[in-house]
Parts: C-alpha cells; structure tokens; sequence
C-alpha cells in the first residue's frame, strides 16, 4: 500500500538525518541511472536555477529504485517558505515499495508561507520511489522559490537515486547546487549486479537528456517550459538578455519594425516606452491583484493608457517633431507595456508561484527597457545608416539602399539580427557543455 | 465603386497592417495549426476593427473634438479596446457562445493591430464615418489574409533544412520581411476614377 504523505506546516517533527557514510558519492554508470545522471548532469553544468527548479526524472524500470531526495536545512536569516509536499502515484505490484518524505527542516527566524508540490509518478512494476525534497539555507534572502521534482519511473534493471538540493540563496540571488549524497550499500550492491545493462539505458538516457538540454536552449527555455532568466532577479542586463520579452516571444514586434527608422525615432520610443514601464509595472503588482480576474486585463490597458497620455505630453514638449513622425508607433508603447507587464507576470508567476511584487516589478520593467532599447538602438542605427545614408539625422554621404529603410527591410534585419544572437547563444552553450 | 476598390486594395495589401505596419506580434507567428482557429482569430480581429473603429470615430468627434481635448486619444482608444473586448465576453457568454470565440477574444483584441490601426484610422486620415468602418473592415481583412499567407508559407518551412540558428522566430521574420516585400508591389497599382 503506498504510502502518500502530505507535508504540512508543522516543523521539525521528523525522523533523524540519515548516517552519512564514508562511501565515495555516487558517479554516473555504476548502477545508479538516468534520474542521478541528470541531476549530476544540470549540477555539472551549472545551470542557472535561481526561481523555480524542476528536476524530472525519467528512467524505465523492472526492478528499479526511483529515489529523489531534496535535503531541506534551516533557514538562517530570512524565512523558509514554502511546504513541499509530495504526492506519490503508484501502481505497482506488491512488490513494490513506495516511499515518500517530505522533509522539512526547522527554521531559526522564519515560517512557511506557502505550498509546493512535488508530483510523482512510478508507472513500473517493481519500484522504489524515494523524494525526499528539501530546502536549503536561506541566509539574508527569502528562499520563497519553488522547486518540483517530477519523476516517472518505468526503468529496467537500475537503480535510480536522485536528490536534489537546494543550496544556499543569499541576498536574493538564488543558486542552486545539487548535492549527491551516497546511497545506500544494499541499493548500491544491488544496482552493481546490473550494471552492464544499467550504463547502456544509462547511456541512452544519457543522449536523451542532451537532446532535451539542446532544444530547450534552442527554443530559449528552460525544462520547464519557462525562462530561466524571467526567474531570476535583477541581474546585468545583458546577461539576462534572453529573457526579455522582445528577443525570446517577439513582443514589441510592431515597434521594432516601425519604430527603427531613425535613431532618433528609436530614442524615443525607448524612453517612453521605459517612462511607461516603470510606472504601470509596480502600481498594477501593487494593485492588480485586488481586481477581479476579468477586469484586469482591461485595467492594465486603462492604466497604461493613462500612464502614456502624460508621457506622450512630455513627448511632444521636448520633441515634437520627432514624436509628430514616430506617430503611431509611440502609441504603441502603451500597448507594449501592458503586453510585455502580461508576459513578465504570468511567467514570474510560473517560475516562482508568485506575483512580482512592486520592486521586483520595477526591475522588471528596468530590465524590459533596457532590453527593448538594445533591440531598438542597432536595428535603427543599422537602419538609417544603410537605408537613408544618415545617423542621427546627419546626412553622410554614403549609399543608400532604400529596401533596409522600408518594413521588408526591417523585417529581414529584424530575422537576422535575432538568428545572430540564437547562434551566438548556442556558441556559448556549447562552450559551457564543453567545459 | 472604384473609389472602394481602391480604398479595399489599399488597405488590403498597400497597408496591410502586418506587412506594412508591422503591427503584429508573436500570435501571428505562433497561432495554433488548426485553419479555424486561424480563421477565427481573422474574423475575431475584424470584427474589433471595425466596432472600435466606429465607436472611436464617434466618440471623438463627439467628445474630444468639441473639448479640444484630442492628446487624450491614445487613452480613448485603448479604452474603447478594453471596453470592446469586456463587452464581447459579456454578450458571447449571455449568447452562449462556444468557449473557443471566448478564448479567442482577448488574444485577438490585445495586440498592435487594433489599437494602431485605431490611431492610423481616425489621427492620421480624413474618412468619414462610412469611409472609416469600410477601411477598418478591409485593414482585419487584410490581417486575415496576413495571417493565412504567414501560415503557409511557415508551414512549408517546417519541411525545410533551415539552419539551426534561424528557427522559429527568426526564419519567420525574414519570411514575414520577402512577404512584404511582395505586398510592396500593389502600391504601384493605380485603378482610375
């Protein structure tokens, strides 16, 4: 009869650490399969899991040991939130043993806030699921983040354990480390006596998780279907790049191809657009969750609208020639900040099961700014410079070739410029892969 | 009749809003494979176009003109979106409408092409009330059939060795970009009048 446990907010009421043994932490191919390999894998890689981090697993077992162990330690400044709880599918035969923890550390100065859920599924005959998932110290910052461990054993001979960790997030920035504790000697034995055919569906899971890890980069996400870099805090804004809206979900399109025509014109835009931002962001996190859930889209359009009124005033004060021209493009950046508010919510939501909150917000919007004026500025510096022969409104003599000053041209620059960056991305994947 | 010709070609192809605009965003890349969706989704922007278009030309000659108060249009019109898109899902889920117009309502409504052809429409141009909604009706016409090109031609890029760097996004826009560029050649038509 599996056993379904369901964390709840109590602390400290568990069952002592387990020993830590002497043995030599576990390594890819001595029995130990796919679920271990990929979590050492992502540790080794250092993938950047400062939000949300989901470790699935998927090994196919007869007789397999499933076992996903998150350590969970006391927080010491900030407050552990977040519950685990875990819940255990299991259709297995009787001889198989489902085991499930959800192990919850105390907290010095802390209490939890909120629930996460781990799902499990063991579809095979004869196998051993252990999670155990777990927090890690949280020294000034608040580990508010949410991890999943998904897994879904149907292994054959192997012996699967997996425990992820979470480390240490200090000031915010949140960096996870997967730490390998060592198994158990009889699973170790057990899984030694299948080891030649443990490390070929090692091998093959092996391939497999490479692939996934390749698509995911390509499509500019992580394997949760959500953008590493949205979950993160402020960081640079260049490194944090591939999370903008613009360059990872073309929004913004309409003023990256019509509003590129001059540097000037993209100036512009990229200061109203981030005039707007930094107001609509923090007061729709602060208030738009207290709106019911169908008026909020349309109070988000209001309250930008509102917004760009006062900054499309300021516009035509200190520019108005030049805002005359961008017409209706600035317009725009009203709908682009309600569009690129949409996108940052609901994914922050996704990665951190949380609203951003005004500050974070206010980053957000930094950020977005900042990314939509890196697209912006060399698209229309290469823009009028080729296709009109002039920068900053400054003939130069040059030739002209008119087809990059049109919308084909902007469409085309637009394509390359993106597939660029994608290769220069991958580039830097794989240098990271290879290391 | 030749006057609305012109006027269907111009905002059909001359100015579509996707190929010449660029009034577009990712739904336009990225839309489901299903045709009816696709087709749903042209007629569900039609449709805003031509209502917004018609309750915005109304509303600022009746309001904003006389006040003198036409640096509020940008609030106006994004107003009208918002109220638009409220009142659709009101009247669809009182008509027991099928739950996928519900869906479809926002994603069609929330985007570039309305509100800029909004402002295009009744900041930039001189039409009158009839001339206003006729040019609106055309412009969603004319996404339409951006949006069933955009898909074909997508579509048979799917079969196509494109090299890794340029899928998706990128491949799209420089498709999206040839497109235009062939929409560029009705600009020269003249129909006499």
């Amino acid at each position: 009869m599996p056993k379904k446990r369901r964390s709840s907010g109590r602390p400290a009421k568990r069952r002592p650490a387990r020993p830590q043994t002497s043995t030599p932490r576990a390594t890819v191919g001595d029995g130990f399969s796919t679920a271990l390999e990929k979590t050492v894998e992502m540790s080794a890689q250092g993938e950047p899991a400062d939000g949300a981090r989901a470790a699935r697993q998927a090994a196919s077992a007869d007789t397999a040991t499933a076992r996903a162990e998150t350590a969970k330690t006391p927080a010491q400044n900030g407050a552990a939130k977040g519950t685990r709880t875990v819940r255990q599918t299991k259709p297995a035969d009787a001889t198989s043993a489902a085991n499930s923890e959800t192990a919850k550390a105390p907290t010095q100065s802390g209490a939890t806030d909120n629930a996460r859920a781990a799902q499990q599924s063991a579809p095979a005959d004869v196998t051993t699921t252990h999670a155990e998932t777990g927090k890690a110290p949280a020294q000034s910052g608040a580990a508010d983040d949410t991890r999943t461990a998904q897994q879904s054993a149907s292994v054959d001979a192997a012996a699967t354990n997996a425990e992820t960790g979470k480390a240490s997030t200090q000031n915010g920035a949140a960096d996870d480390t997967r730490a390998m504790q060592p198994a158990d000697p009889a699973d170790a034995a057990a899984a030694d006596a299948k080891a030649p055919e443990a490390s070929v569906s090692a091998e093959t899971a092996r391939q497999a998780a490479a692939t996934q890890r390749e698509n995911a980069l390509r499509r500019g996400r992580s394997r949760r279907g959500v953008d590493k870099h949205h979950a993160a805090p402020w960081g640079h804004a260049l490194s944090r790049f591939w999370g903008i809206p613009t360059a990872a979900h073309a929004l913004g399109l309409a003023l990256l191809i019509g509003g590129t025509v001059s540097l000037k014109h993209a100036a512009l835009l990229a200061i109203a657009f981030f005039c707007t931002a930094v107001v609509v962001y923090p007061v729709f996190a602060l208030f738009g969750g207290r709106l019911p859930t169908g008026a909020r889209l349309p109070a988000l359009l209001l309250l930008a609208g509102a917004v760009f009124c006062a900054v499309r005033a300021l516009a035509y004060t200190f520019a108005p020639f030049e805002s005359a021209a961008a017409e209706p493009y600035l317009t725009l950046c009203a709908v682009s900040a309600a569009l690129f508010w949409r996108e940052e919510s609901s994914v922050q939501a996704r990665a951190t099961l949380r609203r951003p909150r005004a500050v974070r917000a206010l980053l957000c919007a930094c950020r977005d700014a900042v990314g939509l004026a890196f697209l912006l500025l060399p698209l229309a510096f290469v823009r009028e410079l080729v296709g009109a022969g002039r920068l900053w409104g400054v003939a130069l003599g040059t030739p002209r070739w008119s087809f990059w000053a049109l919308p084909p041209g902007g469409f085309v620059l637009l394509g390359l410029g993106l597939g660029a960056l994608a290769a220069l991305r991958a580039r830097k994947a794989g240098k990271e892969a290879h290391a | 009749m030749a006057e609305w010709s012109s006027l269907a070609i111009t905002a059909i192809f001359v100015q579509n809003l996707l190929f010449a605009g660029g009034f577009c965003s990712r739904r336009f890349f990225t839309l489901p494979g299903d045709k009816r969706a696709r087709a749903r989704y042209g007629v569900a922007v039609m449709l805003a176009c031509a209502v917004c278009a018609a309750v915005g030309y109304v509303l600022r000659q009746l309001i904003l003109a006389p006040l003198g108060a036409q640096f509020l249009g940008p609030f106006l019109y994004l107003a009208l979106v918002a109220l638009f898109t409220s009142g659709a899902k009101g009247l669809l889920a009182r008509l027991h409408a099928p739950k996928e117009w519900k869906a479809t309502l926002p994603a069609a409504t929330y985007n570039y092409a309305v509100p800029g052809l909004l402002f295009f429409l009744l900041e930039k141009t001189q039409f009158r009330f009839l001339g206003t909604v006729y040019y609106a009706l055309c412009a969603g016409a004319g996404l339409l059939l951006a949006v069933f090109v955009m898909d074909c031609a997508l579509d048979r890029m799917r079969h196509t060795d494109v090299p890794a760097p340029l899928r998706g996004l990128p491949i799209a826009l420089v498709t999206a970009g040839l497109i235009s560029l062939a929409f560029m050649g009705f600009s020269g038509i003249r129909i006499p009048y």
